[in-house]
C-alpha cells in the first residue's frame, strides 16, 4: 500500500491511460484508429516533458527526434524490394535493409537519442529564448535536410508501405513504457537535479550542480523517447511525409504539455489526453458523428480553431496549466498534506515568492504589474 | 490640508508566505526628515517600495495627504508628488545625463516650474550640470547618486523617498552628499531616509525609527546620538 | 547575377525584415514578450487589402494601417493576462494566438489564396546598365530608411520615445519616476502595428498572392534575426533583421545550385553557431546585460 502511495504519480496516470485505450476498443472502427492516435501523440508529449518540463528550458527542436526516429524506422522497416524503385537515391544500405518492428522500434530510439546527444553537447550551453531559437534551428535543419537529401530520406515524397504495428497493445504499452521511464527519471537523481536548476540556474551551478550535463542528459532521454515515439507513429499511421512531423507538430505538442501543466508528468499526460482527445473528436465530428438523438456535423476548419480556441484560453488564464503543474496525490488518505510546494512549481514562478529573500533591497520589477 | 504629510497605517508586506513588514505605522510631516535605521532584511527597502506602490500591502493603509495611495499605481502616486530615489541608484546607465533628467520630468504634477526646479538642482549638483551629454553610466558613484537625487527632485515631490543614498560612497562624498540633503530639507521637501549609517541618520533627521525584522522596536531623537545604549540598538537593531 | 545587383536585392530584403524585427522588438523591449502572432498582423493587412480590391489606392492604404493597427491593439488586449506570466507562458500564448489565427484564415479564406491586386506595376524594372532593378526594390529600400530614420528620430528625440526607452531598459524604475506603464506598452503595439502596415504594403506588391501563413513566413526569419542581434535592444534586433535578410539573398545566390535547397539548413546553422558564440547577440557591443529570461 505504501508502495502503491508512493508510485501513485506514475501508477495513476498509468490506469488513467489503460482506461482510455481499454474504453476506446468498444468504440466504432473509425474512432479506434483516432484513439491509437491520441495515444501516440501522448508519447510525444511525454518525451517532450522528459526534458522541458524537468529542465525549464523551453524546446521547438524535440520533434525533430520524432522526425528522425519516425523517418529510421520507416526507412529501415518498409519492403526492400521497393524502396530502390520508389527512393533510387538512397544509399544502397538502407534500401537493402528491411527489420522487423521491434528491431525498427529500437532502431528509432537509439537514432533519436544519438542525434538528441549530438546536437545536445553545444545548446545545452543556452538558456531562455535563446534556447527556444536554436532548437527551433534544429527543427528547421532536421526538416530541411530530411526533405531535401534524398541518400538519407524521403525527399518530397511520401513514405508508404510500412507495415502497420502500432495497434492497441503496442500503441499502450509504448505510451506505458514511456511514462515509467520519465517518472523513474524524474524522480532519480539526475532528475532531481535538473529539477533543482529549473528556478535558479545560477545558484544550482555555484551549489555544484553541473548544469549543462543535467541538461544534456535529460535532452538525450528525451531524443530516445521521441525517437521511439516517432517510430510508434510510423507504424501507426504506414506512410509519412516530412511536414507530418514539422512545426505543427512542434507547436501543438508544446501546447500541449502547456495546456496540461509544463512541470509534472501528470500534466502532460492530462494535456495531451485532452487536447489530442478534443482533435479527434472534433476530426469525427467534422465528417459528421450521432451522439445518441442528435446529430452532430461541424463544417470542416472548426477542429484547428476550437483548438487554438481552447489552448489559448487555458493559456491565458490558467498559465500553470490544467493540472497547476503538480503531480497527481494520492486520493485515499486521510491527512491529506498538499504537495510540497517547491518542486512542483511552475517553472521560474516569480522571484518574490522566493523564501529565502526576508527582503528584495530596491525595487521588484516582478512585482509591479497589476 | 491635514498636518500630516505621509501616513503609513498599520502597514504589513510579505513576499509570498514570508512577511517582510510588519504592523508598521509611522508619519512624515511637510518638511520634515524622518529617519528609517535597521540591519539587513529589516523591511526598509520594502516599506519605501510599498509606499512608491511597487509592492502591495497584505494589510494596513497608507495615506498621502489624507487620501489613500494603497491601490494606486507607482506612475500615480510619483504624480501625486512622492519621489523615490532606489537602492543601486537605478539610473539609465546607457542614457545621457540629460536624459535620465527628463524623465524625472515626468513625475511632475504640472510642467509650470521645471525650468526653475532644473536650474536648482544643477546649482546643487554642479557636477551633473557639467557632464549633461555624457553617458551617465560613465559617472563616478557619487556623481550616479546625485543625478539619482537631482532625477527626484525634479518631479517636484512633497516628499523625498531615499534608499541607502550612502551606500558605496567615500566618507567625504558622504558629507557632501548630507549637505544637499539638508539643503533640500530647508526648500521645504519632506524626506523618508533609509540608511545603514545610523549616526549620521539620527543625528540629521528630526526622527529616526528601528526597524527588527519587520517591527519597529525603537524611535530616537537627534539628542540620542550621545546616548551609547540607544546608539547601540540602533545599528544592531 | 552582378554584385552590385546582389547587394541591391539583399538590401531590399533586409530592409523588409528590419522593419519586421524592429516591430516585434518594441513590444518585447515593453513587455519581454516575444510575439509570434506578430507576422499574423502582416496577413490581416494582406486580407485587408484583398477586401479591398477595387478601392481607390489610398482608401487601400489607409484602410491597412487601420484595420492592422486596430489588430494590433486588440492583441494587446489579448495578452494583458501575460504581464506577470513566465517566458514559457508567453511563448506558447503568442504561438497559440499565431495558430488560431491562421487557422482563421484559412476557415474563412481556405487554403488556395487570395489574390490581392495591389499596385502590381511597381514589378517592372528599370534598366541601368546591365542593371534590372524593380521599382518595389527600391521602394522598399527607401521605405526601410525612411521609417527607420523615423523611428530613431521618435525613440530618440522626443519625451514618448524616452520613455518607452526607459520602459524597455528598466519598467520598473521607469514606472517609479512617472511612465504611465499602460500607455507605453499601448503606443508599442500601435508602432508595431504602423510598422507591420507599412511592411504588408511592400510585401503585397513582392508576392501578390495572400495565404494564410502569409506573414508567418516572414515574421520567422525576422524573429531569428532579432534574436541573433540582441533581442533586448531595438537597435541590435533591427540590426539583426536586415542581416538576415541579406544574408538570406547573399547566401541564396553563392551557394551552388544543387545545394539551393539547403539554403535554410546553412541559414540556421549560422543561427545556431551565432547564439553560442554570443549568446546575447551579434550586435549588443560589449555591455550587453544579460537576459533576464
Amino acid at each position: 500500500m505504501r508502495a502503491l502511495r508512493r508510485w501513485w504519480p506514475l501508477v495513476g496516470p498509468s490506469l488513467l491511460v489503460t482506461a482510455v485505450a481499454l474504453g476506446g476498443q468498444f468504440l466504432p472502427l473509425s474512432t479506434q484508429l483516432q484513439v491509437r492516435s491520441v495515444l501516440v501523440t501522448t508519447v510525444i508529449v511525454v518525451a517532450l516533458y522528459v526534458f522541458v518540463g524537468n529542465s525549464g528550458v523551453i524546446s521547438f527542436g524535440q520533434v525533430s527526434f520524432v522526425a528522425v526516429g519516425a523517418f529510421a524506422a520507416g526507412l529501415a522497416a518498409a519492403p526492400a524490394d521497393v524502396k530502390p524503385t520508389t527512393f533510387p537515391k538512397l544509399i544502397p544500405f538502407l534500401a537493402e535493409l528491411e527489420i522487423g518492428n521491434i528491431e525498427s522500434l529500437v532502431l528509432a530510439a537509439a537514432v533519436g537519442g544519438l542525434f538528441a546527444f549530438i546536437v545536445g553537447i553545444p545548446l545545452m550551453r543556452l538558456s531562455g529564448l535563446s534556447a527556444g531559437i536554436a532548437t527551433f534551428a534544429v527543427l528547421i535543419i532536421t526538416n530541411n535536410v530530411l526533405r531535401n537529401w534524398e541518400a538519407i530520406g524521403p525527399g518530397a515524397k511520401t513514405l508508404s508501405l510500412i507495415p502497420q504495428t502500432t495497434f492497441f497493445i503496442q500503441a499502450t504499452t509504448g505510451l506505458l513504457i514511456v511514462m515509467a521511464v520519465a517518472y523513474v527519471y524524474q524522480t532519480s537523481r539526475y532528475g532531481r537535479r535538473l529539477r533543482a536548476t529549473r528556478e535558479d540556474a545560477a545558484a544550482a551551478q555555484s551549489s555544484g550542480i553541473d548544469v549543462h550535463r543535467e541538461r544534456l542528459w535529460a535532452f538525450t532521454l528525451s531524443g530516445v523517447l521521441g525517437g521511439f515515439a516517432g517510430g510508434l507513429l510510423v507504424h501507426q499511421l504506414g506512410s509519412i511525409t516530412t511536414q507530418q512531423v514539422f512545426l505543427d507538430l512542434a507547436f501543438i505538442t508544446l501546447a500541449m504539455l502547456v495546456v496540461g501543466g509544463i512541470g509534472s508528468l501528470w500534466g502532460a499526460v492530462v494535456g495531451a489526453l485532452m487536447i489530442a482527445g478534443l482533435n479527434a473528436f472534433l476530426a469525427e465530428a467534422q465528417r459528421g458523428i450521432t451522439i445518441g438523438s442528435f446529430d452532430l456535423e461541424l463544417p470542416g476548419g472548426t477542429r484547428l480553431l476550437t483548438l487554438g480556441v481552447v489552448m489559448l484560453v487555458v493559456v491565458l488564464f490558467k498559465p500553470t496549466g490544467l493540472t497547476g503543474s503538480r503531480e497527481l496525490t494520492w486520493p485515499f488518505s486521510r491527512s491529506r498534506f498538499p504537495q510540497p510546494a517547491s518542486p512542483s512549481e511552475p517553472l521560474g514562478s516569480s522571484p518574490g515568492g522566493g523564501a529565502g529573500r526576508s527582503e528584495v533591497e530596491g525595487v521588484d520589477p516582478s512585482a509591479t504589474e497589476q | 490640508m491635514s498636518r500630516v504629510l505621509l501616513e503609513l497605517d498599520h502597514v504589513s508586506v510579505s513576499y509570498g508566505s514570508v512577511p517582510a513588514v510588519r504592523d508598521l505605522s509611522l508619519e512624515v510631516a511637510p518638511g520634515e526628515v524622518v529617519g528609517l535605521v535597521g540591519s539587513n532584511g529589516a523591511g526598509k527597502s520594502t516599506t519605501l517600495a510599498a509606499i512608491m506602490g511597487v509592492h502591495r500591502l497584505a494589510a494596513g493603509d497608507i495615506k498621502f495627504e489624507g487620501i489613500s495611495i494603497a491601490k494606486e499605481q507607482p506612475d500615480a502616486i510619483a504624480r501625486r508628488g512622492v519621489a523615490l530615489v532606489p537602492e543601486g541608484r537605478h539610473i539609465y546607465p546607457d542614457f545621457t545625463v540629460e536624459d535620465n533628467l527628463r524623465l524625472g520630468l515626468l513625475g511632475r504634477s504640472t510642467r509650470e516650474g521645471a525650468d526653475r526646479d532644473l536650474e536648482w538642482v544643477r546649482r546643487l549638483f554642479p557636477a551633473i550640470a557639467d557632464s549633461s551629454k555624457r553617458m551617465a553610466g560613465l559617472l563616478s558613484g557619487g556623481q550616479q547618486q546625485q543625478l539619482a537625487i537631482a532625477r527626484a527632485l525634479v518631479s517636484d515631490p512633497r516628499v523625498l523617498l531615499l534608499d541607502e543614498p550612502s551606500l558605496g560612497l567615500a566618507p567625504s562624498v558622504v558629507d557632501t552628499l548630507f549637505d544637499a540633503l539638508a539643503e533640500i530639507r530647508d526648500k521645504g521637501v519632506a524626506i523618508l531616509l533609509v540608511e545603514q549609517r545610523a549616526q549620521l541618520t539620527v543625528a540629521f533627521a528630526d526622527r529616526t525609527h528601528v526597524l527588527r525584522n519587520g517591527d519597529l522596536v525603537l524611535t530616537l531623537g537627534p539628542e540620542d546620538v550621545v546616548d551609547t545604549d540607544r546608539m547601540t540598538q540602533a545599528y544592531f537593531g | 547575377m552582378s554584385f552590385v545587383q546582389l547587394l541591391i536585392d539583399a538590401t531590399a530584403l533586409g530592409a523588409l525584415l528590419a522593419l519586421v524585427a524592429m516591430g516585434i522588438a518594441l513590444v518585447f523591449g515593453v513587455m519581454r514578450l516575444v510575439n509570434f502572432a506578430y507576422g499574423e498582423l502582416i496577413t490581416v493587412g494582406a486580407y485587408t487589402l484583398v477586401l479591398t480590391k477595387g478601392w481607390p489606392i489610398v482608401l487601400r492604404v489607409l484602410a491597412a494601417f487601420v484595420v492592422v493597427i486596430a489588430s494590433s491593439l486588440l492583441m494587446e488586449v489579448i495578452f494583458r493576462p501575460l504581464r506577470r506570466a513566465t517566458a514559457a507562458t508567453m511563448l506558447v500564448a503568442t504561438f497559440a494566438l499565431s495558430f488560431l489565427l491562421q487557422n482563421m484564415f484559412l476557415f474563412i479564406f481556405g487554403p488556395q489564396g487570395e489574390t490581392i491586386e495591389f499596385l502590381a506595376p511597381l514589378n517592372r524594372a528599370i534598366e541601368i546598365g546591365d542593371l534590372r532593378i524593380r521599382w518595389i526594390t527600391i521602394i522598399a529600400i527607401a521605405l526601410g530608411a525612411v521609417l527607420l530614420g523615423f523611428m530613431s528620430w521618435l525613440l530618440g528625440k522626443t519625451s514618448v520615445g524616452l520613455q518607452m526607452r526607459a520602459a524597455a531598459a528598466d519598467f520598473t524604475t521607469a514606472r517609479i519616476l512617472g511612465v504611465r506603464a499602460g500607455r507605453v506598452i499601448m503606443l508599442a503595439f500601435v508602432l508595431s502595428g504602423f510598422l507591420a502596415a507599412a511592411v504588408t504594403l511592400v510585401l503585397a506588391v513582392q508576392r501578390p498572392l495572400a495565404t494564410p501563413n502569409y506573414g508567418f513566413v516572414v515574421l520567422v526569419p525576422a524573429l531569428v534575426g532579432v534574436v541573433v542581434g540582441g533581442l533586448g535592444k531595438l537597435v541590435p534586433a533591427t540590426l539583426g533583421g536586415f542581416a538576415i535578410g541579406f544574408a538570406t539573398v547573399v547566401l541564396g545566390d553563392l551557394l551552388p545550385s544543387g545545394s539551393r535547397v539547403f539554403l535554410n539548413s546553412v541559414l540556421f546553422a549560422i543561427v545556431i553557431i551565432v547564439l553560442l558564440v554570443r549568446p546575447d547577440g551579434l550586435f549588443t557591443g560589449r555591455t550587453g546585460v544579460a537576459e533576464r529570461v
